[in-house]
């Protein structure tokens, strides 16, 4: 109980109101300046982001298929470099895009912008008519590996598809990680977006400072970009994700680039011509491997799918948890849950920011929880998408298939072109060959 | 085309001398172009040695880290000589510009070396490319005879299922060391499980969970308590615990565990002692940024920064001080959440007790002036501390605590103020009726019997108003009013039969509860500041110094025991089941028969 | 099964496999592009800072990819009380000091000096952010937020931002404030909703 010995007011306190010093009543006639901020910039250029987008991909299907040019798509591809790497800065790319989609799917609070549908969509699309022509000229980054590929060697086939389970997996993990809302790890681990940016060396400051930022990414794209002296499209091959995608579309394309103009004559010219092994060599000159055991390496491998499909799963549910820690909630939720266990004394900036919000720790643990369980999830599907991957490659490799032309892969050709001046019927096609072409 | 150059040709052999030179020409060609690749190369291995030299060798970071002008500028702030304050200010503004032109040379510097950089590679790959060009070997096709078997798939099989096993030793990697919580305690598990459904009135009856117990007007639900002990002597003291910051407030208790608050003009903390034995469970400090960066409120010493007592329901205690710094802990001690309501605009002191309503803390703020007031009755979220709703009130400041009154059709959150008792519908700030009997600083809460509430004041009158109405009451629905023996701290308290009245100066006055005509009056030559309560029929009266007066009203003042606890205090008795709670100026007692067990849930 | 006339077949086989695919590849990009056109074709986010939930940890000064950063410090007059002795401007300690008409670096909290100075009238001072200088440092935010009436905030300048579709200020903001908004409502700024 409060004494009230004396029955005297205080002073009244100081001004009253939200803030600690009022606005003061100015007697000289000063006008209060209004805040004044600068209008967002203009969209017209995202506009005409994707009207090149869509001009290079038509420019490129018809270079590739119709002219069947490699230096004319050369030069298409040194300009998207040029206009879709350096100049708009590697962002927003068809690649990045599969996280806004995703996260729209998924998201109804999150308002994709028009532009990341279009380049979503459209080179999908091109490819489902023309196959990977988007790989070929129009994609900055596989247009950087391409010009750095000075001596490519020859990658073994059996590496080469192993390696390419990669980008199904990265796939599957961008899409887990964007659809969780955690991160949109593909931007994040962009390996040639530093470079495209310039970023270290017009700021010397994030140089500097950021060495796990562009510091790090400078790194990786230079890494990638010396490993692609010697191998072709090390990251269009083997990691990126949307050429996951289209290597699908792309085997079931209306029309795809050939080696040839016209009938392949079995000349084998064109056989190491290819950087990437896309090209395949006919079986006919080849003895048929044993049927018998081919069928049942077929038969266990189809039994074996069900089993790597709930293996995948049931692994992927343990990764669930170590995966959500990529999401800011779930961190923050991990640091205020220490600090109030006493488990770490202090409070750092993540905990800091979320005393500042004076939310109770509950709310922030049952949020916390909620993205935990979305990544059990998540996790799960993650795992039961690399076994399907893992068993539709296995018994993509033990079905048979009879071949009698060079052809290309029609998952791996990017359509780039190299092959053409090979072939002695296109020299032919060209009048850059005197008489006929011939086996040897 | 360079490739042409070493084409076998079907030419005659007088072409042989411009083979040659052809072949001459290409060998140049090559050698330039392995040659720029060579001395571009170069080129980049050294910018690109010099830049990471540059980066590791730098000394600052950012533009504004300099040990040495921070050094400079702590002794420019000591320094007080204006001619030597001139010499340090000229020295760093010489130091600040010199750093500041290393700064952004370094940055001119790296970014230079950057360009250079990213030229000389251009330069390379050209070189390297047009010289990977021209030794461009040419396909040399074996015939079929001479071809192995391919032997892609089966290799290719192996290679798939070593990746396959390389992604699950990853995962295994990445579960081990990145997964599990720390410490093996899962964030979302344990102790963060669902709170409980706030405590019913009966269970609410068993404690005594606010200011002046469950129904806030002294009443105890227990009658077996004991009525001698002495602090000195140690009779009937169960235990007696020091509380490390002082306060006024009264204890509160539930099943095992007693919460008092206490503060300085620094510091507040929240207490949380065990009621078997007075052992310190846990101790908190309360703080808010707004009160880490304003003053101290100006009050009065004897009303002290924690006045108000704390309010709890067997899942959370909240806490209220001066400073406008308000907390709620789960018993536990975990805070739950805190924030500051912004400086009180009122003198003495805040001291008006918290109330929980269900899964609400109903905070009464009354402030400011007759011709200005700024009050209101604030009702936050007990899970979250966000307003829940807000009512302003017409009133002055005032000290007094509400109290809820069940009353036979409703619940009424009955508030006294100058010059208004406002009675509220304690779910949604509602206000149900009013009645203008008051007047002055209002610190006397009020009481409440069977459909009757009783409001009183200095310089007003006693007032008992008849509960259950609606609107201005003043004219139309007050009982009676009486106006002898009006106190201006202690609050009043009845039975139902009669309304006792104590003034600080010891002047107990008695009226009829029914029709407010004054039965008796005694004086006592002691001072008052501590709120009486009723055990069964016996009234428990302390003074400042510690004396507990137990008397009993049949026809006049009947002392049926006196007790003392040896040290100071103005807190109100807290009464549970065989025992008695008291602060002192120092100590938290425990007062009961050394045989008495605990009851009540944890 | 492969007798001479069974590579038709088999050719037949593949390209009924293609054509599916196909068919079903049209099939899920019209879906995708469909569902996407459904949700309501949007102008798109910006990135912005929630002021509220902004700690002023520095990173907004040194992660962005612009040199220098998109986020500059902005000031709303109407919540500012022009005091004599503003916390955002003067070194901790400094006081404004008589006899020198233009505090320097020796008193000032700004490591650019990007924060004007103007007196007003009587003990008023009007203070602005040259956003040319600013580096985006929230140094004085943390000043005018701690003593003052926390006028001062930091907001993305959409004049200059590029957009990125991961910014990266973003991941490395430690508080979550960077969030994205609609791009025809691009800033988050105090003192302008009521």
């Amino acid at each position: 109980m409060p004494i009230l010995v004396a029955l005297f007011l205080m002073p009244a306190a100081s001004a009253l109101g939200a803030e600690r010093f009022a606005l003061p009543k100015f007697k000289s006639g000063y006008e209060l300046p209004p805040l004044e901020v600068p209008p967002a910039a203009s969209d017209a250029l995202e506009y005409l982001d994707v009207a090149a987008l869509a001009a290079a991909l038509a420019l490129a299907s018809y270079l590739a298929l119709r002219a069947r040019s490699r230096r004319a798509l050369w030069v298409l591809m040194a300009a998207s470099l040029v206009y879709f790497g350096f100049y708009r800065g590697g962002c927003i790319c068809s690649i990045g895009a599969i996280q806004n989609v995703v996260l729209a799917l998924l998201d109804n609070g999150y308002a994709i912008p028009f532009t990341a549908v279009a380049f979503f969509v459209i080179p999908l699309a091109v490819t489902l008519l023309f196959g990977r022509t988007f790989c070929a000229a129009v994609c900055p980054l596989g247009a950087l590996q391409d010009i750095v590929a000075v001596r490519p060697v020859r990658v073994p086939a059996w590496l080469d598809h192993g390696l390419g389970l990669l980008a199904y997996v990265y796939l599957g993990a961008a899409v887990l990680f964007a659809a969780t809302g955690a991160a949109f790890l593909i931007c994040e681990y962009d390996p040639f977006v530093a470079i495209f940016r310039l970023v270290p060396f017009t700021r010397p400051n994030a140089m500097m400072e950021a060495f796990g930022g562009s510091m790090g990414m400078l790194i990786l794209g230079a890494g990638f970009v010396l490993v692609g002296l010697f191998i072709a499209r090390p990251y269009c091959r083997w990691l990126c994700p949307y050429g996951a995608m289209l290597r699908l579309l792309s085997r079931a394309s209306k029309w795809h680039v050939t080696i040839t103009p016209d009938e392949c004559v079995h000349c084998t010219l064109c056989e190491d011509s290819c950087p990437l092994g896309a090209i395949q060599k006919p079986t006919t000159d080849l003895p048929r491997p044993d049927r018998l055991i081919d069928r049942r390496r077929l038969a266990l491998l189809l039994i074996l799918v069900p089993l790597l499909l709930a293996g995948g799963g049931c692994f992927g549910r343990y990764l669930g948890e170590p995966f959500s820690r990529v999401h800011f909630t779930v961190q923050q939720a991990e640091r205020v849950r220490l600090e109030e266990t006493g488990q770490i004394t202090g409070t750092d900036d993540i905990s800091d920011a979320f005393y500042k919000t004076q939310r109770p720790r509950e709310e922030l643990y049952a949020e916390a929880g909620a993205i935990r369980g979305r990544f059990d999830i998540g996790g799960t599907l993650l795992g039961v998408w690399v076994g399907l991957v893992v068993a539709v490659k296995l018994i993509h490799l033990s079905v048979y298939r009879t071949r009698t032309d060079y052809e290309p892969d029609r998952a791996t050709c990017l359509s780039c072109g190299r092959c053409f001046k090979y072939c002695p019927v296109e020299r032919k096609r060209l009048k850059t060959l005197k008489g006929e072409p011939t086996t040897p | 085309m360079t490739a042409d150059a070493n084409k076998p040709t079907d030419a005659d052999k007088t072409n042989d001398a411009q083979q040659a030179r052809q072949d001459e020409l290409a060998r140049v060609r090559y050698q330039a172009a392995v040659g720029t690749a060579i001395v571009a190369g170069t080129f980049c291995l050294l910018v690109g040695i010099t830049l990471a030299v540059a980066h590791f060798q730098r000394t600052t970071v950012g533009l504004d880290e300099s040990e040495e002008l921070n050094n400079l500028r702590n002794a420019l702030l000591k320094v007080s000589d204006p001619e030597d304050r001139k010499v340090i200010r000229e020295d760093i503004r010489r130091r600040d510009l010199e750093l500041r032109q290393g700064f952004f040379g370094r940055r001119a510097f790296t970014k230079t070396g950057g360009y250079l950089l990213l030229a000389g590679l251009v330069v390379f790959i050209a070189g390297a490319g047009l010289a990977a060009a021209c030794r461009k070997r040419l396909p040399t096709p074996l015939r079929a005879d001479q071809r192995k078997p391919a032997i892609g798939a089966q290799a290719a099989r192996w290679a798939v299922t070593v990746i396959a096993v390389t992604l699950v030793a990853g995962g295994v990697f990445v579960v081990a060391y990145y997964g599990g919580a720390p410490d093996g305690e899962a964030p979302d598990g344990g102790q963060a499980v669902a709170v409980k459904a706030p405590p019913g009135r009966e269970e609410i009856r068993k404690h005594w969970p606010r200011f002046r117990g469950p129904d806030g007007s002294g009443h105890s639900a227990y009658t077996n308590i004991p009525t001698t002990w002495n602090g000195k002597t140690g009779e009937n003291i169960l235990w007696k615990t020091p509380v490390p910051l002082p306060g006024e407030n009264s204890p509160v208790v539930w099943g095992k565990r007693v919460f008092l608050s206490g503060a300085t003009e620094q510091k507040r903390e929240v207490y949380c002692f065990s009621a078997a034995d007075g052992k310190l469970l846990w101790q908190k400090p309360v703080s808010t940024p707004a009160s880490r960066m304003t003053d101290p409120p100006e009050i009065l010493a004897d009303t002290g920064f924690a006045c108000p007592t704390c309010a709890t329901d067997g899942r959370f205690v909240c806490a209220i001080f001066a400073n406008a710094d308000i907390a709620c802990f789960d018993v536990d001690g975990r805070e739950r959440w805190v924030r500051n309501l912004g400086a009180f605009k009122n003198s003495y002191g805040y001291a008006s007790s918290l109330n929980i309503y269900r899964s609400t803390l109903l905070v009464l703020v009354d402030q400011g002036t007759p011709s200005k007031p700024l009050s209101y009755l604030l009702a936050l979220d007990l899970m979250t501390g966000k307003t829940a709703w807000r009512t302003e009130r017409p009133v002055s400041s005032s000290w007094a605590t509400p109290i809820l009154a069940h009353t036979a059709k409703r619940e009424e959150f009955i508030t006294v103020g100058c010059p208004w008792v406002i009675a509220y519908n304690p779910a949604d700030g509602k206000e149900l009726w009013r009645a203008k009997v008051l007047d002055g600083d209002v610190a006397p809460s009020p009481v409440y019997h069977s459909g009757t509430a009783f409001t009183v004041n200095t310089g007003a009158q006693l007032t008992a108003i008849p509960t259950g109405g609606s609107g201005d009451i003043t004219k139309t629905g007050i009982t009676w009013t009486a106006e002898d023996g009006l106190p201006d701290i202690v609050s009043p308290v009845t039975d139902g039969k009669v309304v006792l009245l104590v003034t600080t100066d010891g002047l107990l006055t008695c009226y009829a509860a029914a029709d407010g005509k004054l039965l008796w009056e005694h004086e006592i030559d002691a001072i008052f500041m501590s709120s009486p309560g009723l055990v069964g029929d016996k009234f428990y009266l302390m003074d400042e110094k510690g004396v507990m007066r137990i008397f009993i009203t049949a026809g006049g003042y009947k002392e049926v025991a006196k007790a003392e606890l040896g040290e100071k205090s103005h807190s109100s008795p807290a009464f549970l089941d065989g025992r008695l709670y008291l602060h002192g100026k120092k100590h938290l007692f425990c007062i009961g028969k050394k045989r008495t067990s605990l009851t009540g849930p944890d | 099964m492969p007798t001479d006339n069974t590579t038709n077949n088999k050719t037949t086989r593949r390209n009924l496999f293609r054509k599916g695919g196909l068919a079903a590849g049209a099939a899920v990009v019209t879906g995708t592009a469909a569902t996407l056109a459904a949700k309501g074709r949007s102008d798109g986010t910006v990135w912005q800072i929630d002021p509220e939930k902004c700690i002023q940890c520095g990173n907004c000064a040194t992660y962005c990819v612009l040199d220098p950063s998109a986020v500059t410090c902005v000031h709303a007059l109407k919540l500012c009380g022009y005091c004599d002795l503003c916390f955002a401007y003067f070194s901790p300690g400094f006081e404004p000091e008589a006899g020198i008409e233009a505090p320097a670096v020796e008193s000032q909290l700004c490591p650019t000096e990007a924060i004007k100075r103007r007196w007003i009238e009587g003990p008023h001072y009007e203070y602005t952010i040259d956003e040319e200088l600013c580096i985006g440092c929230g140094k004085c935010i943390k000043g005018c937020n701690n003593f003052g009436n926390g006028s001062l905030f930091l907001q993305v300048m959409h004049d200059r931002c590029v957009n990125c579709n991961e910014c990266s200020i973003a991941e490395a903001c430690p508080s979550d404030a960077f969030q994205r908004v609609p791009a025809n409502h691009p800033y988050l700024l105090k003192g302008e909703d009521h």
